[in-house]
């Protein structure tokens, strides 16, 4: 029992690591963190196999991880019936998970996210520890640069072909795209050229949009600036 | 920045706020506080959530450089010219953070910020949410203007009962609800809420809710509604998952683990007595002679009256000295060198008790949505000779 456990467990952490820069490969698995203990595998593991785990890892990271960061399922310990109603509350939400994929899913996630799981339930999970001038770098603004001085007619136009059907007409997002407005990636253009230009998750890549283009995509974004509505 | 009398009621500052270059330096984060060193337990990436380490909580104010972070939904842009919007009975003012001080009283107070899911991690079973340590707390000083003279300037209509917040943060997909409380209005005109624009003398960090955010002191997080951008008073009471769903109590004690009707929840306002011992961290080494136990207390319902602390794993108990001003909705430092602890393997417990006997349980109740955990905090250390 103990191989299998460990190998899944393996496999759990890189689906992790994917995620974290949009569900890319990013070469072999680092090692866990913990040894593996010598506990059997849930019982709940068993009837999931191996072409079901790569299907369930695959709908986690399309459907959910858009919007919920990887640690956020990883720091659960939930048994399969609280999944099932966690997803459930979801798809009343707007998740694409498709239905039919939901009992996969919950019991995907019950194997791996368990009260069982390392560490138990009977330990706080243990957040990494970072340093407090980078904990929101990512939200600070940054030099336009390349991407200065676009026109928002012609983000408009850009906005409508490529990516109004995912992130929708008033980009306020879909099920399918989150909402692009009034968000701080806006102000950090090289950054969003990145994820345009090389995609993330489902979102395909646009590799031929010009530096203009994005100039003008962004000059585009940043005038939707939705009024507080109740 | 500390009021002298210490209770958590605003002092009032007739210099008027000084408009212009101090809202020029906000930030997305604190960052241009940190020090070397400074670190946050980051419980998720995005939308960036943050716990403070437990060292930190040995002192009367938590940097906003390490002072946690909760947010929803994906943060909004920076933006220090964002408008609040004040929707009243005989008028509707749109004010930003400059407009708000130049027409209003600067008013400052000192208070806990808690997240109503502080600790969650702890409660058995486990229930779905952020699985937070103790880190998911804090106490700043908060500047800005009352709540109440917003609301009275822009006229209370008749029967208001209630008023709705919005923030400027929105979900990712509008299918997925918005993030709308209320509170009661008598809560809403209490001299102590404020709408703030400082955290710690200087302006809101992006993460903290620059420009403005809510201060609703003594009561749990989720009323701190941060990017505040919309408020009014009315009759009811918000609608909306957030409201009339999340953040409920059951009205009665329930067994670990219980399904509880929707009819015998009720909102969660206040939060509880409790202690976080900052040090010694669990684990630790300690020499006899060295052995002091520092940390803070406090309870949104009732002043602190006493800490105590046991080096027996909680057999017997000595009070602890405490620092600081009391108040309501507003943390005490306390110290304890304990005597005579023999070298050897020693649990280390604190309990809180506030001025009206509510004691700290050892493990708190359950409830479904593992809010506001109160049990003792228990460490383990090995006291050396």
């Amino acid at each position: 029992m103990r191989g299998p456990a460990f190998a899944f467990r393996a496999f759990g952490v890189s689906l992790a690591f994917m995620a974290c820069d949009g569900g890319r490969p990013q070469g072999p698995p680092p090692p866990p963190a913990r040894a593996p203990s010598s506990l059997p595998a849930p019982p709940s593991l068993a009837p999931l196999t191996d072409r079901d785990r790569t299907e369930a890892a695959a709908l986690v990271a399309n459907d959910c991880q858009a919007c919920h960061a990887p640690e956020m399922l990883a720091q659960q310990r939930l048994t399969g019936t609280q999944w099932a109603a966690v997803i459930k509350k979801m798809q009343g939400w707007g998740s694409p998970l498709p239905p039919d994929s939901a009992a996969l899913v919950a019991r995907y996630l019950g194997a791996l996210y368990s009260p069982s799981s390392v560490p138990p339930a009977a330990t706080p999970f243990e957040p990494k520890a970072v340093a407090a001038r980078d904990a929101a770098s990512t939200l600070a603004a940054l030099p336009d640069r390349r991407f200065r001085g676009g026109s928002a007619a012609k983000g408009q136009v850009i906005y409508a072909a490529g990516c109004a059907g995912c992130h929708g007409a008033d980009a306020t997002g879909t099920p399918l795209g989150v909402g692009l407005t009034d968000r701080p990636l806006l102000y950090r253009a090289a950054e969003l050229a990145a994820v345009v230009r090389t995609g993330r998750g489902r979102m395909p890549a646009s590799p031929h949009l010009s530096d203009d283009d994005l100039a003008s995509l962004l000059a585009y974004l940043r005038r939707l600036r939705p009024v507080a509505q109740w | 920045m500390l009021d002298g009398d210490g209770l958590a009621r605003p002092t009032m500052r007739r210099r008027r706020f000084l408009a212009g270059g101090t809202f020029a330096a906000s930030s997305a984060a604190a960052s241009r506080f940190a020090r070397a060193g400074d670190t946050l337990l980051q419980q998720l990436s995005y939308p960036i959530d943050l716990a403070t380490p437990l060292p930190y909580f040995d002192r009367l104010i938590t940097p906003a450089a390490v002072f946690f972070v909760r947010s929803h939904f994906p943060e909004p842009a920076l933006d220090p010219r964002r408008r609040l919007r004040i929707e009243g009975a005989k008028t509707t003012l749109e004010l930003d953070a400059f407009g708000l001080h130049r027409r209003f009283k600067e008013v400052t107070v000192t208070a806990v910020l808690q997240c109503a899911g502080n600790s969650r991690s702890l409660h058995n079973p486990r229930v779905p949410g952020l699985q937070w340590g103790h880190g998911a707390m804090g106490q700043a000083t908060w500047t800005g203007v009352r709540l109440g003279d917003l609301l009275e300037s822009a006229g209370l209509p008749d029967g208001a009962a209630h008023v709705r917040l919005l923030g400027a943060d929105r979900p990712p997909q509008p299918t997925v609800p918005r993030f709308i409380r209320s509170i009661p209005l008598a809560r809403a005109l209490d001299p102590t809420t404020i709408v703030a624009t400082k955290m710690n003398g200087a302006p809101l960090t992006l993460v903290h809710g620059a420009p403005m955010r809510l201060c609703v002191p003594g009561w749990t997080g989720q009323h701190w509604v941060k990017w505040l951008s919309a408020v009014r008073a009315q009759k009811d009471e918000a609608e909306g998952f957030y409201y009339q769903t999340g953040y409920r109590m059951p009205k009665q004690p329930v067994a670990p683990g219980s399904a509880v009707k929707p009819s015998d929840m009720t909102p969660l306002q206040t939060f509880p007595i409790r202690s976080v011992i900052a040090r010694p961290v669990d684990g630790a080494i300690v020499p006899s002679s060295a052995l002091e136990i520092v940390g803070v207390a406090f309870s949104g319902e009732a002043e602190l009256a006493r800490v105590e602390v046991s080096v027996d794993g909680g057999t017997t108990w000595s009070e602890a000295r405490r620092e600081g001003a009391p108040g309501l909705g507003r943390w005490q430092l306390f110290r304890h060198r304990p005597a005579g602890v023999r070298p050897g393997p020693v649990r280390v417990a604190a309990r809180a008790t506030d001025s009206r006997g509510a004691i700290q349980p050892r493990v708190s109740s359950w409830n479904p949505s593992g809010y506001v955990w109160n049990g003792w905090h228990e460490v383990n250390v090995t006291v050396t000779a």
